[in-house]
């Protein structure tokens, strides 16, 4: 356990936790990211652009963020190619694209012949705005004030500690009458037309979103691959965009929400419309052919009972029917909450 | 040849030659070089001492334009007086012992911190506890810095010292 330390500014003072072992010492209200070690750097610098951006914010005067980042010094930041996310309809004759402004009818052919995660993690075509994710209260929060974090955290602990909350009693009332706690979901989908801001961003987050939250961890690109809570130590960010490739998969999602019946109380999906109904191909993906989103919900074994999606064309005030992330269209939520403007494109 | 001198066996004399106390030089690089290293780290601090490296919070707009409409918008009269905060005691004792956690994680890592920097300076504890072999060659020091000195300088400024 050691605090995150920025050579650049001073940072929130957060924990920065390696051993899972070492999360049962803290105390309740503690902030802490659970990671791996080889992440440090990578967090400190999402914790640096956090700074930089509230600051900013803060001035209430309008910004260029990508400038202010290279006058902070960050001159090896690059911007990868992405494609906007297009707004699509499924049906079951085949792919059929909504005639949207927005939409960038020109997505071209999605490879695998881009970079690894240490250089996608220096991405500056987008900043993901990671208060929308503290707002989530699925993990202990970070704040600049470290009395304000804490008693924060000690009232959302409820909500992130699902073992401490008995939902007969809908409180705080530790073992009573203790239930399993339910199991969570977060999906990631780290294909190219994502900004390699968002999925590196995601996946540096990934383990401690997973630990925190009670959750499996599904990492969707040219293929899926399903982490389940128990083996989330097997997650290697460091070589997943290499090996579970950077296209869409259906191949490998179909079967797994197929294959197994599983039950999630809260899932959370970080896409755009690219979702396992297309017929994708590649070297994982040979025979397939398009799925409607009717039948995707009628072959899928996995019950949801709430979907939170961060699709990454959703605004605010958007006259646009929100989005939802393609990987979680096959399921049949009770509730979807989507989260909006979480993304900042950096022009 | 070879001396063992301790402590209070040395002095500088002459404009800061390193000498026993029968004014004859002498000579031993790993003290010499933690000397010297024990100038730059006391001198740094010296310096330091009065710096701000923080500098001032700029005002914010967005607090501002907070205040001006909070201020226009006026206050709203109430007119029964609102029961007392609720004290939540064990919420306040779980904050009191998170706080009280950071605040010891912070004093443990900076000890651990100066500690870790002051290996460099073992041959000088070890020369104030024991003294050390010297020889005859001659070096000029302007100052022979104790491991109290270092100690405080380093105290002071181990989160500027790399």
């Amino acid at each position: 356990m050691k605090q995150l330390v920025s050579e650049k500014f001073t940072l929130p003072k957060v924990y920065f936790i390696t051993d899972r072992a070492e999360i049962n010492e803290l105390p309740v209200g503690v902030p802490f990211i659970y990671g791996d070690a080889s992440i440090e750097n990578h967090l400190v610098r999402i914790l640096e652009y956090e700074v930089l951006y509230q600051e900013a914010v803060k001035t209430g005067f309008p910004f260029d963020f990508k400038a202010i980042l290279n006058d902070a010094g960050y001159s090896d930041n690059t911007e990868f190619w992405y494609t906007h996310p297009t707004y699509m309809e499924l049906t079951t004759r085949g792919v059929k694209l909504d005639k949207d402004p927005e939409a960038d009818e020109t997505l071209s052919f999605i490879g695998e012949k881009w970079g690894t995660f240490k250089d996608f993690i220096k991405d500056s075509s987008v900043y993901v705005d990671i208060e929308k994710l503290k707002k989530l209260k699925v993990f202990p929060t970070w704040l600049s004030k470290i009395e304000e974090a804490v008693h924060t955290n000690i009232h959302n602990f409820a909500v992130y500690n699902n073992n401490m909350y008995n939902k007969k009693l809908e409180g705080m009332f530790g073992a009573l009458d203790l239930i399993a706690p339910s199991r969570n979901l977060i999906i990631i989908d780290i294909s190219g037309s994502i900004p390699k801001a968002v999925s590196s961003t995601c996946l540096t987050l990934a383990k401690n979103l997973a630990e925190t939250f009670y959750s499996d961890l599904m990492i969707t690109g040219s293929k899926t691959t399903l982490y389940q809570y128990e083996n989330l130590l097997d997650l290697n960010i460091e070589t997943i965009y290499e090996q579970n490739g950077m296209d869409n998969d259906q191949v490998y999602f179909r079967k797994l929400v197929t294959s197994t019946k599983r039950k999630y109380k809260t899932v959370i999906a970080f896409g755009d419309a690219h979702g396992p109904g297309w017929a994708w191909k590649n070297s994982y993906n040979r025979n397939t052919g398009t799925i409607s989103k009717k039948d995707g919900q009628k072959i899928c074994q996995w019950e949801v009972e709430k979907v939170i999606s961060f699709h990454t064309s959703n605004h605010a005030g958007s006259p646009r029917k929100p989005q939802l992330a393609g990987y979680v269209e096959w399921f049949t939520p009770e509730e979807t909450e989507h989260v909006n403007d979480w993304l900042k494109y950096l022009k | 040849m070879r001396t063992f001198i301790k402590k209070d066996g040395l002095q500088l004399v002459n404009g800061g030659y390193l000498s026993n106390m029968e004014e004859a030089p002498v000579y031993n690089t790993d003290f010499v070089n933690a000397q010297r290293r024990a100038e730059y780290v006391v001198t740094f601090a010296k310096h330091a001492k009065n710096l701000d490296f923080k500098g001032k919070e700029a005002a914010s707009l967005f607090d501002l334009k907070k205040a001006v409409q909070e201020e226009i918008a006026g206050k709203r009269p109430e007119y029964i007086e609102a029961p007392a905060k609720f004290d939540k005691k064990l919420s306040n004792q779980l904050a009191d012992e998170a706080l009280k956690f950071v605040e010891w994680e912070e004093n443990s890592t900076k000890v651990a911190k100066i500690n870790d920097f002051l290996q460099e300076f073992n041959v000088l504890a070890d020369f104030e506890a024991h003294g050390l072999f010297f020889k005859d060659k001659i070096v000029k020091l302007n100052k022979i810095y104790s491991m109290d000195e270092i100690k405080a300088a380093v105290e002071q400024t181990i989160d500027l010292l790399k």
